[in-house]
């Protein structure tokens, strides 16, 4: 006779039961005990049923994802990959073709063109098997891509008589503040909105790509084995190819920040300097030579750092992706790519291309994805602010209208607690989509909300 | 020789029909295996591409190709787990106050915010024992293959997969416990 099963006993058994590891008389007993004990019946079911979805969930639960268009960008990071120049047009074509050789659904023979054109140009203007373009998209790939930017307000350095700033100040951060109440979060988080006018400068060092505004002013100071680059004045962004044999280090008002790995940006403020370090890990050293290392999630008091919130890469890779298509149009006026330096670029042939690489406004796609960012680090309302900018911006019959539609539903009723919000957004839905195979279930979710909501619905039985 | 090996063959030496062929065969596979261990979120579409370009640079590596899948599986998890997962500050653990198999695109959300949750949960793991729980409760690996996958003895991921299920195991226990108080308090 086997002792009696308790609830400590089914916990330590938990998993072994999913598994089907235990033995007969054990299982007997357990199940006895689970035909009284609903807590631990309800403890199985829920952990096994989370266990077995991760387990056996469909792709479709994980994302969902673009075929076509995920593999262009494979194909792009690829075909940037190899740089081989007769390697190109055959990216061009493939992009728009299905595995069968037909054409894929987002087939648009006037971009093809304007791209094959583009590439013939860009061939006509110089050798055309032996110059091989630019590899822009090895940045959207980002594979070990790192990226800096700095502020430092230009007034700063109008006063030369301070040629060693002051150790950081310890006070309240003014900067990359995250107000979900004033302004669109991702403005103030995503750095495509605080460099809205930054023009590149060409260099001939593919393991960096500057973006400066217009009244910046910096000096590369290269050596063997190290990039340098001196902020004196203005705004700069800067991306970096990390894995390369050499470091790469940023000085600006006396401090030096060195990239130790991943991605990662900085924002440092003259009025309250600070360091953001939204992922990845920097080094800074001081003035006075003492060293600290900081790492995206944490937070440095001694530094006064702050960490606002992560960046969302995919979208600022996108945002540089679609600048680069951009410029590699034809009409575009390219910075000359065989420049030998940063520094002596001249600074007026800019601003033509300011605009052209300037990133883009993020699109409803982009938004859907912030706002998933928003849920998964638990800011609701910041996620609804953003699903409601990205359904402005789907059309009411796209598929994408009735997703936006029911997250923004299921976090106002589950996460907020605002079942006439919820409501509001189902009932679209159901205007719309007055058959899909949700309306049932919608339907009498909207009947529950309106006692909830202590409302009548004549919909309801 | 497999209809794989034909395939491998020819993208490595750049035919992206081929390539697109192996994609459309193993994407289901890379992004379920990729959404394990990082679960359900924007960053998954992200990592499952950089988990095709680093198939499309090792192709000429391959030495089996009849065991091609497991090549992909390898990658997948090491890309996966390289990406790692930035930490959510909250655990939501509401997402658990009722289990239900989603039938439709309602049904999907509401099961992909579970599976948020339990990810969360996990995240609370030592990376280790994380990784031990993927690969032996959710990915359903064997101690044996899991300890010569990571390089790690036997006793050492049993060990890990001991200590996960109890952390695991508290942590979903307070999640129902809090998603039981809400409802009362609601009700």
């Amino acid at each position: 006779m086997t002792a009696p099963i308790l609830c400590k006993d089914v916990e330590e058994l938990l998993f072994e039961l999913r598994r089907d590891e235990v033995s007969d008389i054990k299982r007997s007993a357990i199940d006895e005990h689970l035909s009284t004990c609903g807590e631990c019946q309800e403890l199985i079911t829920k952990m096994g049923g989370l266990l077995d979805m991760a387990s056996d969930g469909e792709p479709s639960l994980f994302a969902d994802i673009d075929e076509d268009a995920l593999f262009g960008r494979i194909e792009s990071s690829i075909a940037d990959d190899a740089a081989a120049p007769d390697a190109r047009l055959d990216d061009v074509f493939t992009v728009a073709r299905t595995s069968n050789g037909e054409p894929g659904p987002d087939f648009d023979r006037d971009e093809l063109f304007e791209r094959i054109t583009g590439n013939l140009d860009q061939s006509n203007t110089a050798d055309p098997l032996r110059s091989p373009r630019r590899p822009r998209r090895v940045w959207a790939a980002a594979v070990a891509a790192a990226c800096i930017a700095v502020f430092v307000a230009w007034w700063t350095f109008s006063d030369d008589s301070s040629p060693i700033a002051d150790p950081l100040p310890v006070k309240a951060p003014t900067v990359v503040a995250v107000d979900d109440t004033e302004a669109p979060a991702e403005e103030t988080k995503s750095p495509q909105f605080e460099f809205p006018q930054l023009s590149t400068s060409p260099s001939s060092d593919e393991s960096i790509r500057l973006f400066t505004a217009e009244d910046s002013e910096y000096r590369r100071l290269d050596e063997p084995g190290r990039s340098v680059v001196e902020l004196e004045s203005g705004s700069i962004l800067i991306e970096y190819l990390t894995g390369q044999d050499s470091k790469f280090e940023l000085k600006a008002r006396g401090y030096t920040i060195t990239v130790v790995g991943t991605v990662f940006y900085v924002t440092i403020d003259e009025d309250a300097p600070e360091i953001t370090v939204f992922e990845g890990t920097v080094r800074v050293t001081s003035p006075d030579g003492s060293e600290r290392t900081i790492t995206g999630g944490e937070i440095s008091d001694e530094l006064n750092v702050q960490i606002s919130a992560y960046v969302d890469l995919a979208a600022h890779r996108r945002a540089l992706e679609e600048a680069d298509q951009k410029a590699e149009a034809p009409s575009v006026e390219k910075p000359a790519l065989e420049e030998p330096s940063v520094a002596e670029a001249p600074v007026e042939e800019e601003p033509e291309v300011v605009e052209e690489l300037a990133p883009q406004p993020p699109s409803a796609r982009e938004l859907r994805r912030q706002a998933l960012q928003a849920v998964h680090q638990g800011e609701f309302r910041r996620a609804t602010t953003l699903l409601a900018r990205a359904l402005e911006k789907t059309e009411p019959d796209e598929q994408a209208t009735a997703d936006i539609l029911l997250e923004l539903a299921r976090i106002h009723m589950r996460e907020l607690d605002e079942p006439e919000q919820a409501a509001d957004y189902l009932n679209r839905f159901l205007s719309q989509w007055p058959d899909d195979p949700a309306a049932e279930a919608i339907r009498s979710q909207l009947c529950a909300m309106s006692t909830v909501a202590e409302s009548d619905d004549e919909m309801c039985p | 020789m497999s209809d794989d090996a034909e395939l491998i063959k020819a993208a490595a030496a750049g035919d992206v029909k081929s390539f697109r062929k192996l994609y459309d065969r193993y994407l289901d596979q890379v992004t379920c295996t990729v959404g394990r261990y990082l679960g359900p979120g924007p960053d998954v579409e992200d990592v499952v591409q950089d988990v095709f370009v680093e198939l499309h640079r090792s192709l000429d590596r391959v030495s089996d190709p009849d065991a091609f899948g497991g090549w992909v599986y390898r990658v997948a998890r090491n890309v996966a787990i390289s990406h790692g997962r930035k930490k959510s500050n909250s655990v939501n653990f509401v997402a658990l106050q009722s289990f239900k198999e989603p039938t439709s695109q309602w049904g999907k959300l509401k099961a992909r915010e579970k599976l948020r949750a339990l990810y969360v949960a996990l995240e609370c793991l030592s990376d280790e024992q994380r990784e031990a729980i993927i690969m032996y409760e959710i990915e359903g690996n064997t101690l044996q293959e899991i300890a010569d996958a990571t390089d790690t003895s036997i006793n050492t991921i049993a060990s890990r997969v001991r200590r996960g299920r109890k952390q695991l195991l508290k942590l979903v226990k307070r999640a129902l416990s809090t998603s039981q108080q809400k409802t009362g308090e609601k009700a």
